[in-house]
């Protein structure tokens, strides 16, 4: 029964669809990692096994609309569920000067948020990723809508509401929320010497569960990136985040959350980028009402090697170290490996 | 120093943005400068055309920049190569540009690449273990003032239909422009001779990857080949000693590459096989010797034929 909507992409992705005269590109990507205990104390699974396979579908759907289909069999927990990923038409030609979209898909929120997992530049999510988003990211049914200011520089807003049922990456059918998911996001771009270029945008985020807890985002993410003869030379990637989780009648909790990513081509396919990652509770107390420091704080070389845009390997060094005032220290340490492959059509990629 | 360079270019921006406003001008935005140079020869007085590369990049591997969004959206026109050299990145830049116009379905569309018959283009199937082979073609037909001329012919459609009552001017124009590329054709044909003679009917030249093959075609300069073994993979170790032994071998004199190839592959090459390397751009640059299509034209054939006397010494 898991394998049913696998079995139907199957079907659609024979090669009869795939050579249809209508603009139908379809593609496979597939990721597989693995993670192995680097001391004894880590909690690695010691296993290389696939963490997803997904096929895209997309195509002009007719003259004002275009299509967007994915369909995702992945690892959790231990067993494997498949899924309809992302759902939902878009429009470039239905209003000037904007984007809209109208299904299921990823939130048009912050970096990674917003790119599909084999598309990171990174093997694991960072923590302020896992921790606000999920281990892949936020996904919800509504429409979001995009606007580019008519200006001399670039200014993209992006304002979206969805149903707010669930939040994050959810395999239930979640609750009515008192407020649905509702998020915007305000973009800008600017050159950097050197045939360089940076985005930097600023996150909003709210969300008022059944429960009447309220969960608030507020973030900014970052990219520099410098290309010199068609290879991307430096890459420089972080986000900032602070959530506030607000129960009805309660205390709220404050969570603040970053990374920065630099990472370095030594030619067109060898990369060495390194993660760091940092988390803490901001209010965090014990039971006499002090305020408690705490910090998870991980760094992590990565090597990428890239035979191709479709083919990638990886492999990684995940040092962490979890920090509480009122507890001892501890420390994870495990060496992880990913390999992704794409096969078939393969979209252009967004800045 | 960033301040200063993005006032300057807020500044150029809006300036550009305004004169052709106040002008009433056809904003045309183009991928390659070359393609903004020769849309600007045809549009004349009624247009203005920018380029969204300087020319130095390698154009197989450009980000979808968001301020290309940001110029895509402004534009009445988008003028693209084609034969699939901007998949990479153009299907994102106008998708997200919001601009139903210039969409592949409206009237601003304007793949230069169709009119242009194509080189290299593969007969049997094609997957992706051969490299970054273009189904369509070769897509670099830039380099040849006569390829560029039959791509002129998409220009000349494009801007008939969004300014149909300027259509004379452009079909006009058009004409010319084909005259003047024939002329180019011929005074660069006639600057290459030394480099033909000296060729007696084997070649001695090899390229890097294949970009140079319209401009050896017009010039009727052979070409032992390329130094990838496949398009777009960098060549292996393995492969520089085997082209570079059977290149020198054959006689092959001078090594073709572009700014943006790998220099330290190139250099390798160079020491292998004793094989001159002469390092040329493909498009026409903001700055430098090569501002304009012709010089750009003279100074690949200069640079050759430098090669060439150097190795006679």
């Amino acid at each position: 029964m898991q394998f049913r909507w696998l079995m139907m992409a199957g079907f659609i992705s024979s090669p009869v669809w795939a050579q249809d005269p209508s603009g139908l590109k379809i593609s496979a990507s597939v990721d597989l990692v693995g993670s192995y205990k680097a001391d004894q104390k880590s909690t690695a699974e010691d296993k290389f096994a696939p963490r997803e396979a997904e096929i895209i579908l997309t195509a002009p759907i007719d003259a004002t609309f275009d299509g967007m289909l994915s369909f995702a069999a992945h690892q959790e927990e231990g067993e494997a569920v498949s899924e309809l990923h992302e759902a939902y038409i878009r429009s470039s030609r239905l209003i000037p000067r904007s984007n809209i979209r109208a299904g299921q898909f990823f939130l048009g929120l912050g970096r990674l948020n917003r790119l599909h997992r084999h598309e990171w530049p990174i093997i694991v999510a960072p923590k302020v990723h896992e921790a606000f988003f999920g281990e892949e990211g936020a996904l919800d049914s509504g429409i979001e809508y995009s606007y580019l200011a008519p200006l001399p520089f670039f200014l993209e807003t992006t304002l979206g509401v969805t149903n707010g049922f669930t939040y994050g990456h959810a395999h239930d059918e979640g609750e009515k929320p008192k407020k649905p998911t509702h998020y915007a996001r305000i973009a800008t771009y600017f050159d950097l010497p050197a045939q360089g270029g940076a985005q930097i945008a600023l996150n909003y985020l709210s969300r008022t569960d059944a429960e009447s807890t309220t969960t608030t985002l507020t973030g900014l993410d970052f990219t520099a990136k410098w290309r010199e003869a068609g290879v991307l030379q430096y890459l420089v990637q972080s986000e900032i985040w602070h959530r506030t989780l607000t129960p009805d009648g309660g205390t709220s909790e404050e969570t603040l959350g970053a990374y920065v990513l630099p990472q370095y081509a030594f030619d067109a396919q060898l990369s060495l980028g390194i993660l760091i990652d940092y988390l803490s509770v901001l209010s965090l107390k014990d039971a006499a009402g002090n305020t408690v420091d705490n910090s998870i704080l991980g760094v992590v070389p990565t090597l990428t090697y890239k035979a191709s845009e479709f083919s990638t390997l990886r492999v990684a060094y995940n040092h962490s170290q979890t920090q509480r005032e009122d507890q001892a220290d501890s420390t994870e340490k495990r060496l992880e490996l990913q390999a992704t492959f794409i096969m078939g059509a393969h979209p252009a990629h967004d800045f | 120093m960033i301040s200063k360079k993005i006032l300057l270019g807020l500044v150029g921006s809006f300036w550009w943005s305004v004169s052709a406003w106040a002008a009433d001008r056809i904003k045309v935005i183009t991928t390659l400068p070359d393609l903004a140079w020769m849309v600007q020869e045809i549009g004349g007085e009624f247009v203005d055309a920018k380029a969204l590369l300087r020319g130095s990049e390698n154009p197989h591997f450009v980000d979808a920049v968001p301020d290309f969004i940001r110029q895509v959206a402004d534009a009445k026109v988008v003028c693209i190569a084609g034969l699939d050299l901007e998949v990479g990145y153009m299907p994102a830049i106008l998708a997200k540009s919001g601009n139903a116009a210039v969409q592949p379905s409206g009237p601003g569309y304007c793949e230069l690449g169709r009119s242009v018959t194509p080189l290299d283009k593969p007969t049997g199937p094609i997957n992706r273990s051969m490299g970054d082979v273009h189904p369509m073609g070769n897509p670099h037909y830039f380099l040849s003032p006569s390829r560029l001329a039959e791509a002129s012919q998409e220009a000349v459609k494009a801007l008939s239909r969004v300014d149909p009552t300027h259509a004379a001017h452009y079909e006009k124009a058009g004409t010319t422009f084909k005259s003047r590329m024939e002329g180019l054709s011929q005074e660069i044909k006639a600057r290459l001779e030394p480099f033909r003679a000296a060729q007696k009917g084997q070649p001695i030249l090899i390229e890097y990857h294949k970009e140079y093959a319209y401009f050896l075609a017009e010039y009727g300069i052979l070409s032992f080949g390329s130094i990838e073994e496949k398009p777009g993979v960098p060549p292996s170790a393995g492969r520089l000693a085997e082209i570079g032994g059977s290149a020198k071998n054959a006689g092959v004199k001078v090594a073709l590459g572009a700014e943006y190839n790998p220099s330290k592959t190139l250099q390798r090459f160079q020491e292998i096989s004793g094989i001159t390397t002469v390092i040329v751009p493909t498009m026409i640059q903001s700055k430098g010797p090569v501002t304009s299509y012709a010089a750009l034209q003279k100074h690949i054939a200069d640079a050759l034929l430098h090669a060439l006397q150097a190795k006679a010494k």
